[in-house]
This record gives C-alpha cells, sequence and structure tokens, in this order.
C-alpha cells in the first residue's frame, strides 16, 4: 500500500507519467511473459522434438520388452485397448488473443528460451471468443494432438515390425485417443443449437477423412478404390456441412439437409471400418517404406473413427429430469430422499418396457426440451455420421442413481441405448461424499447392469475445478480416490470386473481448479494415483483414464509440434512406465489421512478446530464420532442432523467394504477436533461471506495448501501429526532448487 | 451513507482478511519457509492499487448530470467503486456527448456556432484518462496471471 501511494505521489506531482507507468506494466508482462513460457517448456519435460521421439521409441521398447509373455497376442492386447484420452474442453476461458497464445507457444517450443517478448500492445482478448473460433483453436489443437499420437504408434509399430516381422501389419495400436466437446456441451450455454452441433460434428468427420486421404497421398500409394471412396465421402460431407440449416426456423433448409444426410449416407461413409479391408489392402500392396506411415494412418484413424476426436455431449440432470417427468409422468422430487426409492421403482419398470420411438430431422426440429433435442441428435449422428464411435453422455450435477436410469429410459426411448455412454459427473459435495450410493443405485437396476455389460464400458466423470467450490480442491482430490475405491468395490461386488472403467478428470489449467503447477507428470499422477491404479489391475478391471485439457490454456501444450510430442511422451511414460511406487502416506496412514481431508472439508464449510485433549484412537473413524460428542458437550453447542445412509443391497449378502477401516492404538496425545459452532454463528458466518470474496479466499486456501497435497500432505501432516511419524511423502517432486515452490499471491 | 460505506463491504472484506491470515499464519506455522510474494509481484499490485485510487479521484471529477433512463450520479459512483468502468464510459458517452464533427454544408441562413466540443475537455481531462487506466488494469491482471498461473 505504501509503495501504491508513493507512486500516486510520482504521478501527482509528475515525477512519472502515465507513459511511465505504461511501459513499466508492459515490462513486467512481458517479464511474466517469458517466465510463463519457460515454465510451460520445463513442464511438459522440454520441449525438444527429438528427446520426445526418444522418449516414445522407448516407452514401445520397454512395453515389447517387459511382456507378460513374449508373443504378438500379448503385444496386440497391451497397445491396441485405449488407455487414455485427452479431452479438449471449451469454457469460456480463452484469456489472451489468440496471437498471444501463438507466440507463447512459440517461446516455450524453443530449445533455449527466448531472452526478449514478442512486443504486442496488449496481450487480452478484444473480444469473447465465439463458437466457431474456440472450435478452430480446439482442431488446430486436436490436429497437433493427433499427429503426436500418430508419433506414439508410429513407435509402438515400429517396435512390433522388428520384433514380429510377419505379422505387425495387422497391429492398429491406440493406446491415445483425442476426444473433444467443443460444440456438444450444452451444459449452461444457451449459444448451441442443435444444428450447431451437427454441422461442427461433420466437420469433425471431414478432416478425418481428409486426414487420411491427405496421409495415403503423401506416400504416394497407389490404391484407387480406397481413393475413390475417400474422394466420395469427402464431397459428400462437404455438401451436407454445406446444407447445414443456420436456425430451426425455417422447415424447408432441414428438410433439403435431412435430404442429403438419409440419401448420402453410404457415399459418405458410417463406419470406419468399412475401409478396414481396403486399408489393410493398402499396406499390404505398397512398398515397403510406405508400409509403416499407412500403418500409422489407419491406427489413427480407425481409433477416432469417422472424426478428428471422440464426441462428448454434456447435459444437466435437471434437464434429464424435466424430460423423464413430462414422458413419464413422474411428479416426485428425484433429490428428495423420501421419494427417491418410488421414482427408481418406476423409472425402473419403464425401462422393461420401453419401445423406441423413430427419429427423424422432423422430430428434431419440433422437440421443445434440451434432453430430446441432444438425445435426438445423438441419433442422428449415429445414423448418418458415425454408427461405430459411441458418444459420451456426460450428465452434470448427478446426485442420484435416478438420473442415470432416467438417461438410459431417454436414450433406450430414442433407440440409441447402444450406442451411447451414460456417465455421472460428480462435483458436489453430495456427489463426492455420497458417490458410491448414487453408482448403487444405478447398479441395483437390472436394466442399468445389462446396459453396462452390452456396452462393455462403465464411465464416470470428476469435477475437479468446480468440485473445489463445494469441498476445496484438496479435499475434493481426496475424496475422488476414495469414490473410485468406492467403485471399484462395487464392480466386484456385482460382478462387473470384465467391464471397462473409464474415468474421465474434468478439470481447468490453473491449480485452484485442479491442474498440477509444475510438470505434466505430476498432474497425470495427482489425478491417478499408482494406489488405486494398483487396486483396479488386482481385480483385473481394465481402466481408461481421460482427463481435460481446456480451452485456450490448456491448448498450449499442444501449441506446438514440439510440445504436442513432449506432452504425449509424457502420457505414453505414464500410461507405460509409470513407478512402481509401494508406499503411499495417504493409503499407510488411512485414518489420519480421512480425517485430515474430513477437517479440510469441514473447514472449507465453516466450521471450527477446537484443540482438546484425547485418545490417540480418536484417530480412527470408528472413535471420531465420540471423540466429537464430547467436544461437543464441552462447547456446549447443538449436535448437528446426522447423513442419511442408505442400506445395503440385500442381495449381495456382504457389508460395503471401506479402505479406510483400522485404527490406530497408542498413547493419548493431543489433537484437534472438530466442533461445529453454534448455528447461530454459523449463520452468521454464512451471511457474512459474500460469494466471490469467499471463492478468492479459497482460491487463495488452495494455491497456500497445494504442496500440501501435491507431496501427498508429506510435510504438513508431519507438522499437523505427532514429529516422530515418520511421514517422508509419496514422491517428493519438488522443482529444482532455487526454483518457484508456490505461486505467490 | 453513500460511496464506499454504501457498498457496506468493510465487515466482508474484513472478515474475508482474517480468513485469508489465519490459513496463512496456519502455513507458515506448517512450513516456515514457504515462498513469499516476489518484488515484481509487489509492484504490479502497488501499480494496480494506484491505477484505482486515480480513477477513483478521476470519477470525483465527474460533473453532476441529470438522471438518464434510471442511471444517476450515485449509481455512477457505485458502478466505479466496482470498477464496472466499461458500463460507466457507455453511459457518459451518452450524458455528454462529444457530437458529429461541425457540418459545412450551406442551411441558408447566416452560419451559426458548431458546438460539438461542448464537453471535450471532460472527455480528454476524465473519460479517455479513465479509459486507459482501466485497460491498463486489466493489463496488469494478465501480466500476474502469467505470472502466478491463475488462470481457467
Amino acid at each position: 500500500m505504501g509503495n501504491a501511494l508513493r507512486l500516486s505521489d510520482a504521478l501527482e506531482s509528475g515525477a512519472i507519467t502515465f507513459e511511465d507507468v505504461t511501459h513499466l506494466v508492459r515490462t513486467l508482462r512481458d517479464q511474466a511473459f517469458l517466465s510463463r513460457s519457460r515454465r510451460l517448456h520445463r513442464y511438459v519435460g522440454g520441449a525438444a522434438l527429438d528427446t520426445a521421439q526418444e522418449k516414445l521409441r522407448h516407452v514401445a521398447d520397454q512395453l515389447c520388452a517387459n511382456l507378460p509373455e513374449p508373443s504378438f497376442a500379448a503385444y496386440r492386447e497391451l497397445v491396441c485397448a485405449t488407455r487414455f484420452a485427452a479431452v479438449f474442453t471449451a469454457h469460456p476461458t480463452f484469456a489472451l488473443a489468440n496471437p498471444v497464445y501463438e507466440a507463447l507457444a512459440q517461446s516455450a517450443s524453443h530449445d533455449v528460451p527466448p531472452e526478449t517478448a514478442p512486443f504486442f500492445k496488449t496481450h487480452r482478448r478484444s473480444v469473447h471468443p465465439t463458437l466457431e473460433e474456440e472450435f478452430t483453436l480446439a482442431v488446430q489443437a486436436i490436429t497437433r494432438a493427433r499427429d503426436a499420437i500418430d508419433q506414439l504408434n508410429s513407435a509402438l509399430l515400429s517396435t512390433a515390425k522388428n520384433t514380429w516381422p510377419e505379422e505387425w501389419s495387422t497391429l492398429c495400436p491406440g493406446p491415445v485417443i483425442a476426444t473433444s466437446w467443443v460444440g456438444y456441451d450444452t451444459d449452461g450455454r444457451t449459444d448451441i443449437g442443435w444444428w450447431d452441433t451437427l454441422r461442427l460434428r461433420l466437420r469433425m468427420k471431414l478432416f478425418q477423412l481428409m486426414r487420411l486421404e491427405r496421409q495415403i497421398a503423401h506416400e504416394g500409394v497407389l490404391a484407387p478404390e480406397l481413393s475413390e471412396t475417400l474422394q466420395k465421402a469427402i464431397d459428400c460431407v462437404k455438401a451436407q456441412i454445406s446444407a447445414v440449416p443456420n436456425g430451426a426456423t425455417d422447415g424447408q433448409a432441414v428438410a433439403r439437409f435431412a435430404e442429403l444426410m438419409v440419401n448420402g449416407r453410404t457415399t459418405a461413409l458410417t463406419a470406419a471400418s468399412d475401409l478396414n479391408t481396403l486399408l489393410q489392402s493398402a499396406i499390404e500392396a505398397a512398398p515397403p517404406s510406405a508400409q509403416l506411415p499407412l500403418a500409422v494412418a489407419r491406427a489413427g484413424f480407425m481409433a477416432h473413427g469417422l472424426g478428428l476426436a471422440h464426441t462428448h455431449v454434456r447435459l444437466n440432470a435437471s434437464q434429464i429430469h424435466n424430460f423423464v417427468r413430462q414422458k413419464l409422468n413422474l411428479l416426485d422430487d428425484p433429490t428428495n430422499p423420501a421419494q427417491r426409492r418410488a421414482l427408481l421403482n418406476r423409472v425402473n419398470d419403464a425401462l422393461d418396457g420401453v419401445t423406441p420411438v423413430p427419429v427423424d430431422f422432423g422430430a428434431l426440429l419440433s422437440d421443445p426440451s434440451s434432453a430430446g433435442r441432444l438425445m435426438m441428435t445423438i441419433a442422428q449422428i449415429v445414423k448418418y455420421v458415425d454408427s461405430d464411435t459411441p458418444v459420451r453422455f456426460l450428465i452434470a450435477e448427478t446426485e442420484t442413481g435416478y438420473t442415470l436410469l432416467s438417461a438410459l429410459w431417454i436414450a433406450a426411448y430414442f433407440g440409441v441405448a447402444d450406442r451411447i455412454e451414460i456417465s455421472p459427473l460428480f462435483e458436489t459435495e453430495h456427489a463426492l461424499v455420497k458417490g458410491e450410493h448414487i453408482v448403487e443405485e444405478a447398479l441395483r437396476s437390472p436394466a442399468w447392469r445389462d446396459y453396462v455389460r452390452r456396452m462393455g464400458r462403465i464411465c464416470f466423470q470428476f469435477g475437479y475445478s468446480d468440485s473445489g467450490r463445494y469441498i476445496g480442491q484438496l479435499a475434493a482430490s481426496y475424496q475422488i480416490e476414495r469414490l473410485r475405491l468406492h467403485i471399484h468395490d462395487l464392480l466386484v461386488r456385482w460382478d462387473l470386473t470384465d467391464v471397462e472403467v473409464v474415468f474421465f478428470d474434468t478439470h481447468g489449467e490453473s491449480i485452484g481448479r485442479g491442474a498440477h503447477p509444475f510438470r505434466m507428470a505430476d498432474r497425470l499422477d495427482y489425478l491417478s494415483p499408482a494406489h488405486v491404479r494398483k487396486r483396479f489391475a488386482s481385480s483385473n478391471i481394465h481402466c481408461r483414464e481421460e482427463t481435460a485439457f481446456q480451452g485456450g490454456d490448456g491448448y498450449l501444450l499442444f501449441g506446438s509440434p514440439e510440445l504436442a510430442t513432449a506432452t504425449m511422451a509424457t502420457i505414453a511414460e505414464n500410461l507405460f512406465l509409470s513407478d512402481q511406487q509401494n508406499s503411499d502416506p495417504i493409503y499407510d496412514h488411512p485414518d489420519f489421512s480421512a480425517d485430515f481431508f474430513s477437517s479440510v472439508i469441514d473447514n472449507m464449510k465453516g466450521w471450527s478446530l477446537i484443540p482438546v485433549t484425547l485418545p490417540c484412537s480418536a484417530h480412527s473413524a470408528r472413535h471420531l464420532s465420540t471423540a466429537q460428542a464430547r467436544a461437543r458437550q464441552h462447547a456446549r453447542v447443538r449436535k448437528p442432523q446426522p447423513a442419511v445412509a442408505l442400506p445395503t443391497p440385500a442381495s449381495c449378502g456382504q457389508s460395503p467394504t471401506t479402505p479406510f477401516s483400522s485404527s490406530l492404538a497408542g498413547a493419548p496425545t493431543r489433537c484437534k477436533v472438530l466442533v461445529p459452532p453454534p448455528s447461530a454463528t454459523q449463520k452468521r458466518l454464512k451471511h457474512s461471506i459474500p460469494p466471490a470474496p469467499a471463492s478468492t479466499a479459497r482460491w487463495i486456501l488452495h494455491a497456500m495448501l497445494w504442496p500440501v497435497r501435491t507431496t501427498r500432505c508429506s510435510r504438513a501432516l508431519c507438522a499437523c501429526s505427532t514429529p516422530d511419524s515418520g511421514w517422508t511423502g509419496r514422491r517428493k517432486r519438488h522443482p529444482p532448487s532455487g526454483k518457484r515452490l508456490f505461486w505467490p499471491l | 451513507m453513500t460511496g464506499l460505506e454504501g457498498l457496506n463491504l468493510s465487515a466482508e472484506l474484513h472478515t474475508m482478511f482474517r480468513r485469508i491470515q489465519a490459513d496463512h499464519l496456519a502455513l507458515r506455522e506448517a512450513w516456515q519457509h514457504a515462498p513469499r510474494t516476489e518484488p515484481r509481484i509487489r509492484l504490479l499490485h502497488a501499480i494496480r492499487i494506484m491505477l484505482i485510487e486515480r480513477i477513483w479521484l478521476l470519477a470525483c471529477r465527474i460533473p453532476f448530470f441529470m438522471p438518464r433512463g434510471g442511471f444517476n450520479h450515485e449509481m455512477m459512483m457505485q458502478h466505479i467503486l466496482c470498477l464496472d468502468i466499461p458500463t460507466v464510459l457507455k453511459e457518459m458517452k451518452h450524458i455528454f456527448p462529444t457530437g458529429t464533427g461541425p457540418s459545412e454544408l450551406d442551411f441558408h441562413e447566416p452560419r451559426g456556432p458548431r458546438e460539438e466540443g461542448i464537453y471535450v475537455r471532460e472527455h480528454r481531462d476524465i473519460f479517455t484518462p479513465m479509459s486507459e487506466m482501466f485497460e491498463l488494469l486489466r493489463e496488469i491482471s494478465v501480466a500476474l496471471m502469467h505470472d502466478i498461473g491463475a488462470f481457467g
């Protein structure tokens, strides 16, 4: 404040001018720009193309060397299953002007960081990005990601070619894919109509077909039938795109578009597998030097289907409820626990007797409901754009299994139940803390279990960024891990270990929204700790990790070929060469971890910490309630209402397991116990903290406590626990000496 | 009660400050050598506070005006104190118009005065500097965003 006053005085007296201040701000801004570009360079482990390619080759060689059995079949099984998806999201977070983003990526891509920043009068974007601009930026990033994926596939195929020269050409690896929800995510957006979704999805199809055509032409391979099929499909899709209506008002335009879509269905291709035979023939007929590039092109094409990236659509749970309420006359409130069971029974009955209705563009034109329109849009995409690749159907703010069953009923009603992957998004406090009940409510339904088995996949989405608003970023990450373990137990209990589990972690690009600040490798470790992975591996459950790259800043990780390849190399190392860490303080001391993160949650919700002397065994969850009761008595405050717990299924015959059930015995020690403040105080606290400043304060809290979570509580828990507890941290990943460990405020 | 007091933010601000301070003390207790704010970031914050003060001082020089479409002087001050400068400048452009430029056409009468620049002084001395300062304020936000990685 003193500096600000001195500056103000200097400006008032004329000692400095406004131009001097402007120049100073630009200088400091450019220094920060260079600092950010160097950070980005380090974040991906150095953006040198050769180094990244060497890493990819190393991954492939190690994979081949460490196969469970040295056979082509074992290698194929390992590299052909999708293990990771990079999801390109597009919230309105494009803060910088496009040329500044490009300059940032270029600066970060140099081996030797530049000394000076390129001059820009302002780094700010002049106007908010349009949907078209968001899509263009996303496509640029996805294209670079696809190129990097091709390099990974090239390394995998090259190793296979050297090891199994007779069989390698049939290999179609696809461990990493790109996915996009740009143009399809309609949760909280009113500027995206069904015509926009269809137009952008068709453009993604066009880019994919053109990419394959370009890759074949680049190798100079003569495959007339394949080229002709591709060219006809490209022409047809171009015509379809040009006919997409600009709104829902012109029925004639929609009818013309429908004609092109329906009549051009075969010409435009409806499945990537339509070209499988032609591609295999082309590879076998190609000269030896062109075989590998063609196999790489085929791998990318097959893994992504008829789109440059896979498709995620998103809707809010309330929109699902509204549609089902109208169609099934279910007027009860699904958020009311007293009415939920009756609702679940009724929607289950409805699932047994659902008869699909036909869908045409006329139905799409007239449907006023968001859920109906989106589901019909998916039906049309499945019929006329890509029949093979399933569409992920994300449901924001899912807080009950009823939502999942309702979505399944809508999908069955429109005849696409076997083509969409319904995924709850866990982000609210209730969803994160009681998420396993939501999953179990759905799993109790035979229709849902049949659906999961038919799809061979069960999908979950975790919202890191928004969950920070509810219980704080630190606690959210722990609750998400805990929820994953509960999901594991549920899948084992319901005998669903043969289905693939998809965990999609959605987060922003800053520490306050769930992205690790130091290194890409840490970011991936943070999202998917080894302990959880091992738990699933121990039950032979295949897991696919998906993680978000948020529009604007997240695209920088694919901002240049160098950055994209380095990012892909880090992903590949994380997938295939992750360390065999045996110790994790979070799980080595589960009771203390549970108490610690519960304290964080309660602290975020306005509870207070009151130090009292208790036996050490109070650390265990079992004894904590007694400790709290004693402390409450001491503080003479009212006992809070207990949470409602759902009973276990009668059919399973066993109680739910919890990974945090052990207890510690020891001498009495001094610890902190959570005590709720009196209700009047609680109300006053709630009213005294306005939303915006509170969120700012919480962001700062996250920022301050981030290193704690980063090193898995090693430091802070040591300080909070007994001094000789021997916590060493799961994996210390401190930046090099002298570098910033923490973002200053 | 007008001005900052009228916004009634003081208690909430102090609540937030105490919350941050408590967290900060807890962090320092657990981690004595936690890094501190770097000088260039402190300087950027200082410039930002200085610019906010200058904008508020400029606001005091805006002449009184008759309410226009429900937008009165008091409302204007509230917007400025909340740093909603674009809204204020948009209204000011209508309330203190700069004219459309002197016409040189022949209107078939002796030429009268062309008073198109009657509010030039207000725009030159108040609104234009206020706009420039606000733009610089936002540029500081970008600089801080680059530096601390708070985006998204």
